[in-house]
């Protein structure tokens, strides 16, 4: 991956999670939380698994470990996580319909979620929320192509 | 064993991954990576506070500061308006009484009906072509949709400017009192009387006076009064004062008037209807 193609991805998955943190301050009330960083590293991964590798996600992952000023290493190992079981898994995803994949990705996500939360909000941890994520990332992720090729057009990602 | 996508190791995806749990671990335990996060945290503020006060608050202090000043400007322009409307309207009441008992002037109760001024506007004005030649017109702009007639009095907070010549519903022209071929009868305390033409210069008009017709009182920065006998100026409004007497032959001399009343003073003129 080129320098500038990383520093475009950076400056995106920063506003992502800038975008998801304003959307979750309205959400809360609503038991529902956005997770559109993640499902937008997800479909990355999922399209080009090749530049998407561990190493970015962990690099991104720090990023946002610093910009949401959580646990350092939170994000970062999820999202490696995450690019781990979408390669050891990927044929087997490519021959699945987008249904599937996105049930799939909002199955991860709601385990990304209820795992941040678990060290997040130990004392306030909701399965409901945890459960609804799953639906919400459902709902997100079927306008999530649409926003990664309108935002990565001009790159050959 | 499942086959990867790409060329990279299972040992990269790993050991990336223990390694990422590791740096989790250390600062979910032991607090490890706090000094980097509040490192983070302070140059995110620090570069935050430094383009807010050095770049976007003067950046949006200068654009409002553009907005205030335009803002200023059209609030400056109204009350100096409203402040000429005003005077002309002191410049009546000064001289109610000289008005009231004027035959050309329909007003008998100044107080109680309507003012007859009718407020105009200078759309536009040759300034270069008063200061230079002989013609001095301008055209104003009525502020009420009224016919503005012809041979109307044309006011200024200082005085009468001239009279009106009109063109159309909306516009009429001003044909100043300094203009070459206008023409306005005088007096003086004294009772002379004599027919004031202008001079084509700024403020000045004159009257050539035939000393042969009988004795004449007049002096330099002797007041000057309208006198009323033309049928267009209301008559004992003070137009200005003696300026200069030339002597044009030894039975023959010209009076020079300067007038009071400056048509560049204001924007705002009202005509007596």
């Amino acid at each position: 991956m080129k320098l500038s193609e990383l520093l475009f991805l950076t400056v995106i998955f920063v506003l992502l999670s800038f975008i998801d943190s304003q959307l979750n301050f309205f959400l809360a009330g609503f038991l529902i939380v956005s997770n559109i960083t993640y499902l937008f590293l997800c479909y990355l991964c999922f399209r080009n698994p090749q530049k998407i590798n561990s190493l970015f996600g962990a690099y991104i992952g720090f990023i946002i470990d610093l910009h949401q000023n959580v646990f350092f290493g939170l994000h970062a190992s999820l999202f490696t996580l995450t690019i781990l079981i979408i390669n050891y898994n990927y044929f087997r995803l490519r021959m699945f319909s987008t249904l599937q994949t996105t049930l799939v990705f909002s199955f991860f996500t709601a385990f990304f979620f209820g795992f941040k939360s678990i060290l997040l909000t130990t004392m306030n941890f909701q399965y409901l929320v945890v459960f609804l994520s799953f639906f919400s990332a459902f709902i997100t992720y079927l306008f999530v192509p649409s926003l990664g090729k309108l935002l990565i057009k001009r790159t050959k990602l | 064993m499942a086959r990867l996508p790409d060329k990279s190791s299972r040992f990269v995806l790993i050991t990336t991954f223990i390694i990422c749990s590791s740096f989790l671990f250390i600062d979910f335990r032991f607090g490890a990576f706090k000094p980097v996060q509040n490192f983070y945290n302070t140059s995110s503020i620090f570069i935050r506070v430094l383009s807010t006060e050095y770049v976007a608050r003067p950046l949006y202090r200068s654009l409002s500061s553009i907005w205030d000043t335009r803002r200023a400007m059209e609030e400056n322009q109204s009350l100096k308006e409203e402040l000429n409307k005003q005077l002309i309207e002191n410049f009546i009441i000064s001289n109610k009484e000289i008005l009231n008992t004027n035959i050309f002037l329909d007003v008998i109760n100044f107080e109680k009906i309507d003012l007859k001024l009718l407020p105009a506007k200078v759309v536009s004005f040759d300034v270069n072509q008063y200061r230079c030649c002989d013609k001095h017109r301008m055209f104003l702009l009525p502020e009420a949709s009224s016919d503005v007639d012809s041979f109307k009095v044309v006011i200024n907070p200082e005085g009468i400017i001239g009279q009106t010549i009109k063109v159309n519903k909306s516009l009429f022209e001003v044909i100043l009192l300094s203009d070459k071929s206008h023409k306005i009868p005088i007096q003086n305390e004294n009772e002379f009387y004599c027919e004031a033409s202008g001079l084509g210069i700024p403020k000045k008009i004159f009257c050539d006076v035939d000393l042969t017709i009988g004795e004449r009182y007049f002096e330099l920065d002797q007041m000057i009064f309208s006198s009323g006998l033309g049928g267009i100026f209301p008559k004992g409004i003070e137009i200005g004062s003696i300026y200069e007497i030339q002597d044009l032959s030894p039975k023959e001399v010209r009076i020079i008037i300067k007038l009071n009343a400056d048509p560049l003073a204001s924007n705002y003129f009202g005509v007596l209807q």
